[in-house]
């Protein structure tokens, strides 16, 4: 029987677990089964599959009957019946409510100040964000091309054997940047790692490797979607 | 006329008897839609003493109720329905007993739970020597398989083929399309046939 053989199959057998008074179906079913030991099988399996999941728990049912019909109230309590119930609850003549109102507004005020207290967002127009990421970019561009020879400028005030250090950068874009040209501000982001190679050559014995730095740009220009085909980009 | 057909004139009679105040009639609608309201409920909640509480809690549910049934000959299907709300609450407050059961315990320094286990031997028909201890293994295997449907396939499967209900309420109940319903019911019979293929 192949896969799509089965699968048809199966379909039949559900269907006719549907509706086993069907004799339509119950006719189908014989006559694709047929007298295909596998398919017999298959039948077989689908019916005691039924058979198991409609089973019965053990229960004393006239135990449980009794027991329920003990809970029951003497009469159905009728919905208008509830609803004179809480209007004589709720009626003038109820006892009055015991409710500090100043304390509650006070509490209520609080509530809705400490709502507004929520994070604040600060929102730029495109023109501005655009700036702030090309310097952004620009500034990234520079520390990147700079660290070298940063380095390089330390080893020699030091007195040490300038050598070129091993430094890395790597840059990760959110892929929503990419992908959707009308992303909400705020959605796409490049971020800048610098950081020395691990087990790369320290320039200064005392010198501890430096930490490494993150840029970040929120909504980078378009330049940034050069290293597109990336999530991370090495140079 | 049906089965369907005359059982839906039959229960016309008793709401209309029970509304009246006639409990014996009341009695007669608990005695036809027990077995099938305790063994959906037992299948949506995988235990038997929280599957009766559901059941009997239902059976009070729909009684007090009764005059906000305006289609007198299905209360079956509307009485079902409640099981299954309760059956729902039922299993997500018992989620969140178990949580807190779990807190309570772990600060009183005893790993174990302390809840009552009860014993559940389904009945099979016919039963051979060793039948007993086979369909309760078989049991056991089914209802976690069971619990492992996702909520919506496990639902259907329940509601149609153990509640009975029409595919139609089946589809109005869960927000489902009809054809929705049947390839949630054909899902779940085909992953559970998949799981307990060794014991079938």
């Amino acid at each position: 029987m192949t896969n799509a053989d089965r699968e048809s199959l199966d379909r039949l057998l559900s269907e006719w677990l549907d509706e086993p008074d069907n004799a339509e179906l119950a006719r189908r079913v014989e006559s694709a089964v047929g007298n295909d030991a596998d398919r017999i099988a298959l039948r077989d399996q689908w019916r005691r599959l039924h058979a198991a999941l409609c089973a019965e728990p053990a229960v004393d049912w006239v135990r449980q009957r009794e027991r329920i019909m003990a809970h029951l109230p003497a009469a159905p309590r009728r919905a208008a019946e509830i609803e004179a119930r809480l209007d004589e609850l709720l009626g003038e003549d109820s006892e009055p409510l015991a409710v500090d109102w100043a304390k509650m507004k006070t509490r209520v005020l609080d509530r809705l100040d400490s709502r507004r207290a929520g994070p604040v967002v600060v929102r730029f127009p495109a023109w501005r964000r655009r700036w702030v990421g090309l310097g952004l970019a620009a500034a990234a561009a520079l520390a990147i091309w700079m660290a070298p020879w940063g380095l390089l400028l330390h080893g020699t005030r030091s007195g040490a054997e300038p050598s070129l250090p091993a430094s890395v950068a790597t840059l990760r874009i959110h892929a929503a940047a990419m992908t959707d040209e009308k992303s909400d501000a705020g959605s796409s982001m490049v971020q800048i790692r610098v950081a020395a190679l691990p087990g790369a050559d320290v320039v200064h014995p005392q010198d501890e490797p430096a930490a490494a730095e993150d840029w970040l740009m929120i909504d980078p220009p378009a330049v940034a979607r050069v290293s597109a085909g990336e999530e991370y980009g090495m140079f | 006329m049906s089965i369907t057909a005359n059982r839906e004139t039959d229960d016309l009679s008793l709401v209309r008897r029970a509304k009246r105040g006639d409990r014996d009639a009341y009695g007669e609608l608990v005695e036809r839609y027990q077995r099938r309201a305790t063994s959906a409920a037992w299948r949506l909640l995988g235990d038997l003493h929280d599957a009766t509480d559901a059941v009997q809690e239902a059976f009070i549910r729909a009684y007090n109720n009764l005059d906000t049934l305006e289609d007198e000959s299905r209360f079956g299907p509307w009485f079902m329905r409640i099981v299954n709300n309760l059956s729902l609450n039922y299993r997500r407050g018992r989620a969140v007993r178990q949580r807190v059961a779990s807190l309570e315990d772990r600060a009183a320094g005893d790993e174990e739970s302390s809840r009552e286990e009860y014993a559940i031997a389904p009945v099979y028909s016919g039963e051979r020597p060793g039948a007993r201890l086979a369909a309760a293994e078989l049991e056991d295997h089914v209802q976690r398989a069971l619990d492992d449907l996702p909520e919506q396939q496990r639902q259907a499967l329940v509601l149609f083929s153990i509640q009975q209900l029409p595919q139609k309420d089946v589809a109005e109940l869960l927000g489902l399309s009809v054809e929705a319903v049947k390839w949630h019911v054909f899902q779940a019979r085909k992953k559970l046939k998949e799981r307990l293929a060794a014991w079938l």
